[in-house]
């Protein structure tokens, strides 16, 4: 009788198992397909609201850029060529930093570094974009071409959050790049 | 009653240890970053290349009033402080960091200081920024930007 017991719990545990494997199977992909999308979701995002930033700022287009901003205390922007640097920390220091800027540049004035329209193309070329939960470190190369002057290309970094289920920048690393010698 | 209890002892532990692991992780991220600078400021190349992950997408970039530098992937970034390793001498310089702040998003991190080196002679301020990865739960530099802070 314990011998029949014991086949008979092997018996339906095998039946189970056979019936549980597709399941899980199918669970597993479901969960890997899901994954995929919400990461290339998250890149898609994040290139974005960094294209955003930037186009919005040469624009002079002042809501634009401070909405892909996370506005806080440890937000910091970086600007570095070969005659100099300049950092600035916080984002009510970075505001006021750019309050100027958005005041008095008008997009497409030859004298002013803000475009419009078809007077400048910006391209970039994705180097790398890591996504950790609600952080990403990305890093790209950038080419400005503008009809008017001649720019540099740079070298830039961004640090972005999740916050509310959108992604804003809280880091933005620029340095010139320049041809080696 | 006694739900109520399980359900608030089992909260404060989960509270407890997301504090603990949290400062945890911000220590262990403070510690590769001392051990990062002190190395390379020691000539001590085994222990600066641990403190890296050795990946394509290591970053090293310093800038200052003279002119800017960056390096893209560890290949090259090894590379390029191949001669610094072999022809420099251990600095006696102190260095200090002011922690400004240290975000940790999982397996990623991301932190900001002011690091102060002095010697007999020279003070250096720099504005540093990192970004870090943790590996087989060990937390390693994957992004190094320095920037020059001059007094105002």
């Amino acid at each position: 009788m314990r011998g029949f017991f014991i086949k008979f719990l092997l018996l339906t545990k095998q039946q189970d198992t056979m019936k549980t494997q597709p399941y899980f199977s199918f669970t597993g992909l479901f969960w890997l397909v899901c994954f995929s999308l919400t990461a290339q979701d998250d890149k898609s995002a994040i290139k974005a609201v960094i294209e955003k930033e930037t186009l919005s700022f040469h624009k002079v287009d002042h809501k634009g850029w401070k909405d892909s901003w996370l506005q806080v205390p440890y937000a910091y922007w970086s600007y570095s060529d070969s005659t100099g640097t300049s950092f600035v920390e916080g984002w009510e220091a970075i505001d006021k930093t750019f309050d100027t800027y958005f005041k008095t540049q008008v997009a497409g004035r030859q004298i002013d570094v803000a475009r419009q329209g078809e007077s400048l193309t910006i391209e970039r070329a994705w180097k790398e974009i890591r996504i950790y939960n609600n952080g990403a470190f990305v890093q790209y190369i950038q080419k400005v071409n503008d009809k008017l002057i001649n720019r540099d290309e740079t070298s830039q970094i961004r640090i972005l959050e999740k916050k509310d289920g959108k992604w804003r920048i809280v880091y933005v690393g620029i340095i010139a790049k320049y041809p080696a010698e | 009653m006694l739900m109520l209890a399980r359900l608030f002892l089992s909260f404060s532990f989960a509270l407890t240890c997301l504090v603990v692991f949290g400062q945890s992780d911000q220590e262990a991220i403070k510690a590769v970053i001392a051990k990062e600078t002190q190395s390379f400021m020691n000539v001590d190349r085994k222990n600066w290349a641990e403190t890296w992950h050795q990946a394509p997408y290591s970053y090293w970039s310093y800038s200052d009033s003279t002119g800017t530098s960056l390096v893209e992937g560890w290949e090259t970034l090894s590379k390029t402080f191949d001669e610094y390793f072999k022809t420099q001498k251990p600095s006696k310089g102190k260095i200090t960091n002011e922690w400004i702040e240290v975000r940790v998003y999982g397996n990623g991190a991301y932190a900001r200081f002011i690091q102060k080196v002095s010697d007999e002679i020279d003070r250096d301020e720099t504005s540093q920024m990192r970004v870090l990865e943790k590996k087989d739960g060990k937390w390693k530099v994957v992004c190094v930007g320095a920037i020059a802070k001059y007094p105002r």
